[in-house]
């Protein structure tokens, strides 16, 4: 709480020119005291000011019921303040009362280039014996008052709020006032305790760091006035709400009692007679009726904003290349609570890139009312070509002085987006064809649900199931059983023809020895038959050949395989066909023939042994 | 005896996990009308209710995706979509559900672009789901047993080596798809990942709040779960950035 001094005489001076300035010549009329005892007297002024020097001398009133004790007593100052001059002409009387009652001082009047200018009535009240004594106790008997003087209690210092409406709506601007009231010289003020003011959404307005007083006559008694606080009030909540008062302590300079009444006591008032008490004050609380907004005519986008508003949409240019940015500024303006006032959402085609907008508030705190601007910036980045509209916006709010809702709408936009100056190539970057596709979705709800379902355990792994296993290993089982089997058959296989193998050798020397024998016999084609038998069976029982295989081709691959010569090949062949020839021709042959025969057969199967 | 009693016992497994799937398939037909209703939130109770009694599916999942979805809870709709992903591979549907949740959270974490191989690999990894592929490493073994034996059933009668190329293919075929479900199962085991369950949660530098704030993930966002220390769990982003929070803002999936 910053201690604040302020020098009386020179602003009253500064503010009397402002005034002056603003009216050509003014009147007012006021006395010391409007509540007097039968003895006691009282000063009755008239004050005429103006720019003029030569200022009109007022008309007085008539003083019927007072006793004239002196006067008029004239005075007259003039002011240069700036290089504007001033001046004021002020006339006083002494006036006495002749009785008890309430009495009316008439207008006092003054009339300067054909008009007349009045000064308005004063009532008196006149007390029996001494009005001071009679006034009723003063409530700041607690502040550390080192003496009291009349002076200092009642009326002659006090804080009053004024406020601008008592009946509002939820979000409507009270204005509050926070006035200082003083017939006596203040040297000083402390901030004791500013309200709180629950339900309501506050802001100061800025004011001179020095209060400026002005003059207001209240009951008829000339006071100095300082505004001390001012601020907007916005209620939040419906219903009675409370401001309460605000608390002060004050340092007022009062004349010592020392010197007497006299009718020079004015003179001496100065700070140098006086002396300084502190008074704690406090203002009136106010009761304030909060209406709720009505229900009737609300639009569905309305958001709570309360006062008078205009919305403005625009872009910085009409026409772009892809990728240039364009910048998008909304901008609120207007009186009331703009600072709750939501911003409307700008619906930007999904072409255009959007980045999160840029907000900002300014709040105007002048003259009697809240106003301020609202500004968001969206700043769109076109991704493709063509034509683009930037729907209208609308915006709500309650007007309290028409007491209807409204809805104010920007007008459409048109984009036209151009070819970007990049190469094709380059624009459809892969993160484009990506925000693209998100474009795309935006309009899309999920899929919906699944409608069937095959349910599991939760934790199940399907490769550890049992079946899995029992698959895996009864497959193993079988390829292992069937492996067994199979080896076991293909060794069975084996030893047979192992055994023919070896056999062959000794079926042959019995076909052959059955030969020799059938060889002394007339037989012949016994005889052929068996060697026939016993070529054909030595090679197939070696080589392991089928009966339907044994042909000569195959005999001669099989040959060729072991490395047999060509020549053993052909021999074998040629001795195995005659014997066929042989067989079934029925050709005389000698014996010599056939025994020569027999040993050719012989050797042949000899040599062959040793190749297979 | 013994076989018979076995094979009593089976029977009488399988017969009281039908009579159980039946009241499951129940839950599940009430939470798809009450979806279908619009009344999510009794039908996350019908679905939560077949989770407690033990049992899952990717539809499932996939469906309690949904309703956290419209319920407006992009941490838990992400968490059973993740959930439902290891069962429903290459799902049309739920890539498109997961790619508008993911529109919507705040966090939009940019991968770094991944070596070519790499995606291939993934992708055939994302080929199977775990039922067909341990389906297929078994059949494909039954094959490979198949072709072995009648290649030996030859070979042993000393005809012809032809079966042999078939043979080894098939073996390099049946070996590849072992690894992959080898491969599988080890990710499983080994990699774990987390939903932000919490609107904001501040990763801090150490497992303490008094260490360095680094950077702050908001609800949805998925991250890999690298150790555990406490409450605390250190994760990585896609992006490569590490950082600690507390166990209590996440949902492992």
């Amino acid at each position: 709480m910053s201690k604040k001094v302020f020098h009386i005489i020179l602003i009253w001076n500064i503010w009397l020119t402002g005034l002056l300035i603003a009216q050509d010549i003014s009147i007012r009329a006021y006395v010391s005291k409007n509540r007097v005892g039968l003895n006691e007297q009282f000063q009755y002024s008239v004050e005429v000011s103006g720019k003029s020097t030569s200022l009109p001398n007022p008309k007085f009133p008539a003083f019927s019921d007072f006793y004239v004790l002196s006067g008029p007593n004239s005075s007259t100052s003039i002011q240069w303040v700036n290089g504007a001059m001033s001046s004021s002409k002020t006339a006083s009387f002494y006036l006495q009362p002749r009785k008890q009652g309430k009495f009316i001082i008439g207008k006092a009047s003054v009339t300067y280039k054909g008009k007349t200018l009045q000064s308005r009535p004063i009532t008196i009240t006149v007390v029996k014996g001494n009005a001071s004594a009679a006034a009723p106790p003063s409530k700041s008997k607690k502040a550390p008052v080192r003496r009291s003087d009349a002076d200092i209690a009642g009326s002659s210092l006090y804080l009053k709020a004024h406020v601008s409406r008592r009946n509002v709506y939820i979000g409507q601007q009270i204005l509050v006032t926070y006035k200082l009231y003083f017939r006596v010289q203040v040297r000083g003020y402390n901030w004791d305790k500013t309200p709180s003011n629950a339900g309501f959404w506050t802001e100061d307005f800025q004011l001179p760091s020095q209060p400026v007083i002005e003059q207001e006559i209240v009951n008829g008694i000339n006071y100095n006035v300082a505004v001390l606080k001012k601020e907007a009030l916005f209620p939040t909540q419906t219903g009675t709400l409370t401001i309460e008062p605000l608390r002060i302590k004050v340092e007022a300079a009062i004349r010592s009692r020392r010197r007497g009444r006299s009718l020079f006591d004015d003179f001496f008032n100065d700070p140098f007679f006086s002396q300084t008490v502190q008074k704690s004050l406090a203002s009136n609380p106010v009761k304030i009726t909060v209406l709720p907004l009505p229900e009737k005519g609300k639009p569905a986008d309305f958001t709570g904003a309360v006062g008078q508003f205009r919305l403005n949409l625009s872009t910085d240019k009409q026409q772009a290349r892809v990728n240039e940015a364009i910048a998008l500024r909304m901008t609120l303006q207007g009186k009331g609570n703009i600072k709750l006032a939501d911003l409307p959402k700008v619906p930007i085609p999904p072409d255009l890139e959007q980045y999160e907008p840029k907000v900002s508030t300014k709040l105007n705190k002048q003259h009697n009312s809240i106003s301020g601007k609202k500004t968001a910036e969206y700043i769109l980045v076109p991704r493709v070509e063509g034509q683009f509209q930037i729907k209208p916006v609308h915006f709500s709010f309650f007007d309290p002085l028409q007491k209807k809702y409204k809805t104010i709408t920007t007008r459409p936009i048109m984009l036209t987006i151009l070819k970007g100056k990049q190469q094709p190539g380059l624009a459809g970057a892969a993160g484009n064809n990506y925000s693209r596709e998100e474009v795309t979705l935006l309009g899309q709800d999920i899929r919906f649900i699944k409608e069937f379902s095959v349910f599991h355990p939760i934790g199940y792994r399907p490769y550890w199931t049992l079946s899995f296993w029992l698959f895996v290993l009864g497959v193993l089982i079988l390829f292992i059983l069937f492996e067994l089997y199979d080896e076991h058959q293909a060794r069975l296989l084996g030893d047979e023809r192992l055994a023919r193998r070896h056999k062959a050798g000794k079926l042959a020397a019995k076909q052959l020895a059955r030969a020799k024998a059938l060889l002394l016999s007339e037989d012949q084609t016994g005889f052929y038959k068996a060697i026939s038998t016993a070529l054909q069976g030595f090679v197939r029982d070696k080589l392991n050949i089928e009966l339907t295989e044994f042909n000569n081709s195959n005999i001669k691959s099989k040959f060729n395989e072991r490395g047999i010569p060509e020549e053993e090949t052909g021999a074998y062949l040629s001795v195995l066909e005659e014997s066929d020839f042989r067989q079934f021709a029925n050709i005389k042959s000698e014996r010599s023939e056939r025994q020569a025969f027999y040993e050719k057969a012989k050797m042949i199967l000899t040599r062959l042994e040793k190749w297979i | 005896m013994i076989l018979r009693r076995i094979m009593v016992f089976i029977l009488l497994g399988f017969t009281l996990i039908f009579g159980q799937n039946q009241q499951i398939q129940a839950l599940f037909q009430q939470g798809n009308q009450l979806y279908q209703k619009g009344s999510y939130r009794e039908a996350a109770e019908k679905y939560q209710k077949i989770l407690e009694q033990g049992y899952e599916s990717g539809a499932l999942y996939f469906n309690l995706g949904n309703v956290y979805y419209k319920l407006k809870q992009p941490g838990l709709s992400r968490l059973y979509y993740e959930r439902a992903r290891k069962f429903l591979k290459n799902d049309e549907a739920l890539k498109t559900n997961m790619q508008l949740l993911r529109m919507r959270l705040v966090d939009k974490i940019a991968s770094p672009p991944e070596f070519i191989l790499s995606v291939w690999w993934k992708d055939v990894l994302n080929l199977f789901n775990f039922s067909i592929l341990t389906w297929l490493v078994a059949v494909l073994l039954a094959v490979v047993l198949l072709i072995a034996a009648f290649y030996l059933y030859h070979i042993r009668r000393a005809r012809g080596g032809r079966l042999k190329g078939i043979l080894i293919f098939s073996i390099v075929i049946w070996f590849l798809f072992l690894f992959i479900l080898g491969e599988k199962i080890y990710n499983d085991a080994t990699e774990k990942f987390a939903v932000v369950m919490k609107p904001t949660v501040t990763l801090y530098a150490e497992p303490s709040t008094s260490g360095t704030e680094v950077f702050v993930l908001h609800e949805g966002t998925k991250v890999q779960v690298r150790r555990k220390n406490n409450d605390w769990m250190e994760i990585r982003l896609e992006d490569g950035k590490t950082g600690w929070l507390e166990m209590k803002n996440v949902q492992v999936i």
